[in-house]
């Protein structure tokens, strides 16, 4: 068997590894996702203090401190008995949709954009953040790093620090907002809606109105029939922060809605001995290995998996939006509800989506009167002894779970971050783009490596990613192996021919 | 006493994650380089400013903005037969020699300074970065190994002797 291995994935947040096995005839036998994980968070947290928490585990990641922190806080709620006033919901969720317009930005134009707005056959020297301000205008660049600017202000004004969290704590928020800052915000939230709505008029100039790219994203290259995962309010519409989670089956019926805190009951995982991640699926199903269908346990939580829970956006302009999407990829109604979109390619349509309603939704909460209500804080009196909190994180949902004891000191963690939950679709993207893409020992060229890049890069997945050790040598490899595993021919990225 | 060179706004950035072992010696040196600052040479404050980060990329370049001289500090993962505890000094350019395209989050230092400069940003024309060679970075915890700890005061006595004349 010969093996092509890609390692390190560009522009993939944390460090991961693609080993893609050829059988004799030079077809694709077996792909392997392999990611260095870190080790050690559950025993680093037992025996500390619950209320810890939240701080401990903002540190976990770097690029998403927010989502961490606000699980954190509602595990806390939880396990110490106590229900936040509703500013202070309101406060937390009014920062965490700044914090989705950050990381939503940051993913379509810097890690996403480069594929669709440079184009996937462009060379690699010009796929990158450069490439896509020469072709979006050094003004559309502009209004990306402002965007970025003025929500991380708003993160620091709300949360007390720009990374590193202080503000949430159990039973609420440590401050409650004045009245020049409310005033901020809803003007920070009319340029989001501003930025998001120019952003989505960007994917249909750049992207949908381009045929070359419009066959790539319905091309059965990225279609995988999953079940998918997301929270659903009372009205079953995407919710961020909290609900219920929704699971739909792969014809968009309803599978299970459960309180968060139910997750052990629905979600196992399924342990493979090539590599220490563990594959989340659905107890109910069960795990039938690396593939998709009614009958296959594995779920996706991404963007896209949120619209495909949901009957609906909970703001209008989103609304339209969502419409239009899944009415051009031909969706059609089934029960009021769209049929699940398979195409993995749309995931960075619905996260455009997912911006213009975070920033909807930002200038509806700071337009609340109680935002600005004093009372933001309901002190704990005992303890519970058990919490678990749920929200959106960009790339899936998050779940933590804490145990104490009657003092409060930690006896259990457990977390399933947003990345592990896609890990088995990612595995399947990364073999089906593979094998429509490598056939009878086809020569591997970079556009054809990048193909099979884009297809886990549009889960925005972050893989360890506490882990930023600068890397001294990262150049992209691409090993050709004997089927005595020795490398016969290395290629790098940069079109060295060793 | 050594004299501050007032000339320069200089920012030292002390990158890693605070509780993930070794990669948490840059935090660490930031915050022990804040104190002998502090104590030993006050007057320094409006001039050398010490920060904590740990998000490379955009993040990053939000941190340089402003300054005419930037210090970075940390970890570093070589894959060389090199010793933990190993010092390396090295330059953006240095850096983007052997990274080429790899990105551990949004983008390469090097790839953000290209882009913060296109787009006009002010940036430190002086940007060293000191990097120490982990022996353990996958690991949560606290405590740096032996040899990392024992490289930590050699690194911030160099950062302090750069930064004062």
């Amino acid at each position: 068997m010969k093996r092509i291995s890609i390692d390190p994935i560009t522009r993939l947040e944390g460090h991961g590894k693609i080993e893609i096995f050829l059988d004799g005839n030079g077809d694709v036998a077996n792909t392997y996702f392999q990611v260095p994980e870190l080790r050690g968070f559950e025993q680093f947290c037992v025996g500390r203090l619950a209320e810890d928490m939240p701080i401990i585990t903002n540190r976990i990641c770097g690029v998403c401190p927010e989502a961490h922190h606000l699980a954190s806080v509602k595990a806390l709620d939880e396990l110490f008995g106590v229900v936040p006033p509703d500013a202070a919901k309101k406060i937390r969720e009014l920062l965490y949709m700044a914090f989705f317009i950050t990381d939503h930005t940051t993913h379509f134009y810097a890690l996403g954009g480069p594929d669709f707005i440079v184009g996937p056959d462009a060379p690699p020297a010009e796929r990158n953040i450069l490439g896509v301000i020469n072709k979006v205008g050094l003004d559309a660049a502009k209004q990306v790093i402002a965007c970025r600017a003025r929500n991380h202000r708003v993160i620091e004004m709300l949360g007390g620090r720009g990374i590193h969290l202080a503000a949430g704590v159990p039973g609420g928020w440590s401050k409650s907002v004045s009245e020049p800052e409310r005033a901020e915000i809803e003007g920070i939230a009319r340029e989001n809606i501003d930025f998001a709505l120019f952003s989505l008029k960007a994917f249909d100039d750049i992207v949908l109105k381009n045929p070359a790219y419009l066959d790539l994203i319905v091309s059965d290259i990225y279609i995988h029939k999953t079940y998918y995962m997301g929270l659903v309010d009372a009205q079953n519409r995407v919710n961020f922060y909290d609900g219920m989670v929704r699971i739909v089956d792969p014809d968009g019926k309803e599978f299970v809605k459960y309180l968060p805190e139910d997750y052990a009951n629905h979600i196992a995982e399924h342990v493979e001995e090539w590599t220490y991640l563990k594959y989340p699926y659905i107890k109910e199903v069960g795990w039938k290995g690396f593939i998709d269908g009614m009958d296959s346990g594995i779920y996706t939580a991404s963007p896209l998996s949120r619209l495909n829970v949901s009957d609906s956006m909970p703001t209008t302009r989103a609304q339209e939006h969502f419409e239009r999407m899944y009415e051009t990829l031909g969706s059609k109604k089934v029960d009021g509800r769209y049929q699940p979109i398979h195409h993995r390619l749309v995931t960075h349509w619905a996260r455009l989506i997912e911006l213009l309603y975070a920033a909807e939704h930002m200038l509806e909460l700071a337009t609340d009167p109680e935002i600005t209500s004093p009372v933001v804080r309901v002190l704990p009196e005992g303890i519970v002894g058990k919490g678990i909190g749920c929200v959106e994180a960009p790339r899936g949902t998050l779940t933590h779970h804490y145990e104490s004891d009657g003092r409060g000191v930690l006896t259990m963690v457990n977390m399933i971050v947003g990345t592990t939950n896609n890990y088995a679709p990612m595995t399947l993207s990364i073999k089906r783009a593979a094998e429509k893409l490598i056939t009878r020992g086809t020569i591997i060229e970079q556009g054809l490596l990048n193909k099979i890049e884009m297809a886990f890069r549009l889960y925005d997945p972050c893989l360890s990613c506490a882990t930023h050790s600068l890397p001294g040598q990262m150049p992209l490899v691409v090993n050709i192996r004997n089927p005595e595993g020795e490398a016969i021919r290395t290629f790098s990225r940069d079109g060295r021919d060793k | 006493m050594a004299v501050i060179n007032k000339r320069m706004r200089t920012i030292i950035i002390g990158m890693g994650n605070p509780i993930l072992r070794d990669d948490s010696v840059g935090p660490k040196a930031a915050r022990l380089i804040r104190e002998r600052l502090s104590a030993e040479w006050p007057q320094c404050g409006a001039d050398i400013s010490v920060s904590e980060a740990y998000a490379g990329g955009i993040r990053l370049l939000d941190e340089l903005a402003g300054y005419d001289r930037a210090v970075i500090i940390d970890s570093i993962i070589t894959g060389t037969a090199n010793a933990p505890g190993t010092i390396y000094r090295l330059t953006p350019e240095s850096l983007a020699k052997t990274r080429n395209c790899g990105s551990s989050h949004d983008m390469t230092l090097p790839m953000a300074l290209s882009m913060g400069r296109m787009l006009g940003m002010e940036l430190p024309a002086e940007i060293h970065i000191w990097a120490i060679e982990a022996q353990d970075a996958a690991t949560f915890g606290e405590e740096l190994s032996v040899e990392v700890a024992r490289a930590l005061p050699l690194v911030i006595n160099g950062v302090l002797s750069m930064c004062t004349v």
